[in-house]
């Protein structure tokens, strides 16, 4: 399995606390990475060292060493890093414009593009996500009037447009139904295909589903890896009563 | 119960009444001592730049109805221009920067250094108008009279307006740079908080796109916190509007010519009203302050003009924030 991005010591302060430390891991190109953990383990802080999101929190200090496609991160430009390691929030996050806008927003942001490719990539990206049959005569519609299972989609749809390396996304089913919540776990396993997909989740069934490799992080550390999503050899003893929680 | 009940609400009822009252009281009055001026005037008043209190040593003359000094002609001209150049530049300055500093603020500062600073900056605005006349006067003028000033003619002369003499320090330049330190932290605190309070969500969501923060701020500015980025604005053009002491003290108190170049000195409306309150009030015939009691009318008037325009910006902001959700 090729590695796309390796993680060694990571380390992240904010202020005295210790978010993350000393942390470990390896991302595979196109598979499904998911990462589970108790809540406050640092999933989501991992998430935005690897977008370097966490640039835009003065407070909080990250060092250690990741390596994207073989180069440092700290060597890209922040900008075009993002646009490779796209990433989806918990709650889904459109913008106060049309579902159109939403999705050509990175794309705009990043080059001239004439109307006929812009309309022809926003489709694409909106099929992508199975989302163009239900909005196709409604594209000039504001966003926040899809269902939050449509916005979820949407959301991906933004990022995907950008056609990143990798796709991260942070619980990215927890504000939805069961139903809107399957539609995406289908999709993130079409995803891989073309992507290389970070899935952070609380749901064992939902990794048990799509996950090809599972990461377990508890007190900023990845204590456990393994393929597929069974963890053995686990010594920690509150490790495995955190387990025996998540298979109930 | 329910007589206690029913009066207490009539007197709240009542009591909302009283900003509308005070508000339409004092225009009452105003209007009041400057109708013998409006009658007198006309429309001079707007249109000549001449402000002549007449020879009162002679008898005083009867015109359309009033005793007045002869000679005695009021055109505010100047005065209106004067507070019109002084604020546009005032705002022309500030606003860039309070945007860049709010976007620094935003982006560069840990949250926990956010409120210090910004109540720092709340702090600036309440520093009385005559500190920032005297720092004018004794460090701005030489600055601009020695170095800047010429520098500008020497070096700009080409764009209009910049190739006049330079002759004291004080005016145009002097007093909208005086304004738009004072009015920045205004204007700053409001962008602050506005960038602040929009959603994180919405905030990383632009950055995980490729947004730089140049960009961010950018959407930000003009679209979630587009009423606030308006309002501060116009909040602050409100205050130099009717900002008196520093202007009076770094305009250059010119009177009956009009600036012809930025180097020019200037008079505004507050401080020609400051500058001769005192001899008018001593002045038999009582147009002298019905003239002032005019010019204090029309500057209530442009900046009521202007706080009512930037509620209305930032209350459709609201409106539209509303159905936003609601859809
Ligand atoms: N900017 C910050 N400043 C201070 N502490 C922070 C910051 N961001 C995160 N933390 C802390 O770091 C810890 C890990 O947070 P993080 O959001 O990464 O956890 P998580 O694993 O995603 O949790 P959840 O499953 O609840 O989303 C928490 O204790 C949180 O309070
Ligand atoms: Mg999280």
């Amino acid at each position: 399995m090729e590695k796309i991005i390796e993680i060694r010591d990571l380390k992240v302060n904010a202020g005295k606390k210790e978010i993350i430390n000393g942390l470990d891991i390896d991302i595979y190109a196109n598979r499904v990475n998911t990462i589970v953990g108790p809540s406050g383990g640092g999933k989501s802080t991992l998430l935005r060292c690897l977008n370097r999101l966490t640039d835009l929190e003065p407070g909080i200090r990250v060092n250690g060493n990741v390596t994207f496609q073989g180069k440092n991160l700290m060597d890209y430009d922040d900008v075009e890093l993002r646009r490779e390691i796209g990433m989806v929030f918990q709650r889904p996050n459109p913008f106060p414009m049309s579902i159109y806008d939403n999705v050509a927003f990175g794309l705009k942001l990043q080059a001239k593009v004439s109307k006929s490719v812009m309309d022809m990539m926003v489709q694409n990206a909106l099929e992508e996500v199975g989302l163009y049959d239900e909005v196709r005569d409604n594209l000039k519609r504001h966003a926040n009037t899809l269902s939050g299972g449509q916005q979820q989609r949407l959301c991906i749809a933004r990022a995907l447009i950008l056609r990143p390396k990798v796709l991260m996304m942070d619980e990215p089913t927890s504000s939805l139904d069961p139903v809107s919540k399957g539609r995406i776990e289908d999709l993130i396993k079409g995803l891989k295909e073309k992507y290389t997909v970070i899935l952070v989740t609380h749901d064992m069934s939902q990794a048990r589903k799509v996950s090809d490799y599972t990461n377990l992080i508890y007190n900023g550390k990845i204590v456990a890896s393994s393929e597929g999503t069974e963890f053995t050899d686990i010594e920690d003893q509150d490790v495995k009563d955190y387990l025996g929680e998540l298979a109930e | 119960m329910d007589t206690k009940n029913k009066f207490f609400n009539f007197f709240t009822f009542l009591m909302s009444l009283v900003p509308a009252l005070v508000l339409i009281t004092i225009l009452a009055f105003v209007l009041f001592y400057a109708w013998p001026s409006i009658v007198f005037n006309g429309t001079t008043f707007f249109t000549s730049y001449i402000w002549n209190v007449g020879i009162s040593s002679r008898p005083p003359v009867l015109v359309r109805g009033f005793l007045v000094p002869p000679n005695a002609s009021f055109g505010a001209l100047l005065f209106i221009e004067s507070t019109l150049i002084s604020s546009a530049l005032a705002i022309l300055i500030a606003f860039p920067v309070s945007f860049l500093v709010s976007l620094g603020v935003e982006m560069y500062l840990p949250a926990r250094a956010k409120r210090p600073l910004v109540s720092l900056i709340e702090l600036f605005a309440g520093i009385p108008s005559v500190v920032y006349g005297l720092w004018g006067i004794v460090v701005l003028e030489p600055l601009l009279l020695n170095t800047i000033e010429p520098w500008m003619r020497s070096n700009m002369y080409f764009i209009p307006g910049f190739s006049g003499e330079v002759l004291t320090g004080s005016g145009i330049i002097a007093s909208g740079l005086i304004l738009s330190l004072m009015i920045a932290p205004i204007i700053t605190s409001v962008m602050v908080n506005s960038f602040d309070s929009a959603p994180k969500e919405i905030k990383q969501g632009l950055v995980s796109l490729g947004a730089t923060k140049w960009e961010l701020g950018k959407y930000l500015a003009t679209n979630y916190s587009r009423s606030s980025t308006y309002g501060g604005a116009l909040l602050g053009l409100g205050r130099a509007l009717g900002e008196t002491m520093a202007v009076l003290m770094v305009g250059g108190g010119i009177v009956n010519v009009l600036p012809s170049s930025i180097y020019s000195g200037i008079n505004t409306m507050a401080a020609a009203i400051v500058a001769y309150l005192d001899s008018a009030i001593g002045q038999g015939t009582g147009i002298n302050l019905s003239a002032l009691a005019e010019l204090s009318l029309f500057l209530m008037v442009i900046s009521l003009a202007v706080n009512l325009l930037g509620r209305r910006i930032a209350g459709r902001g609201a409106l539209r924030g509303v159905e936003n959700d609601k859809l």
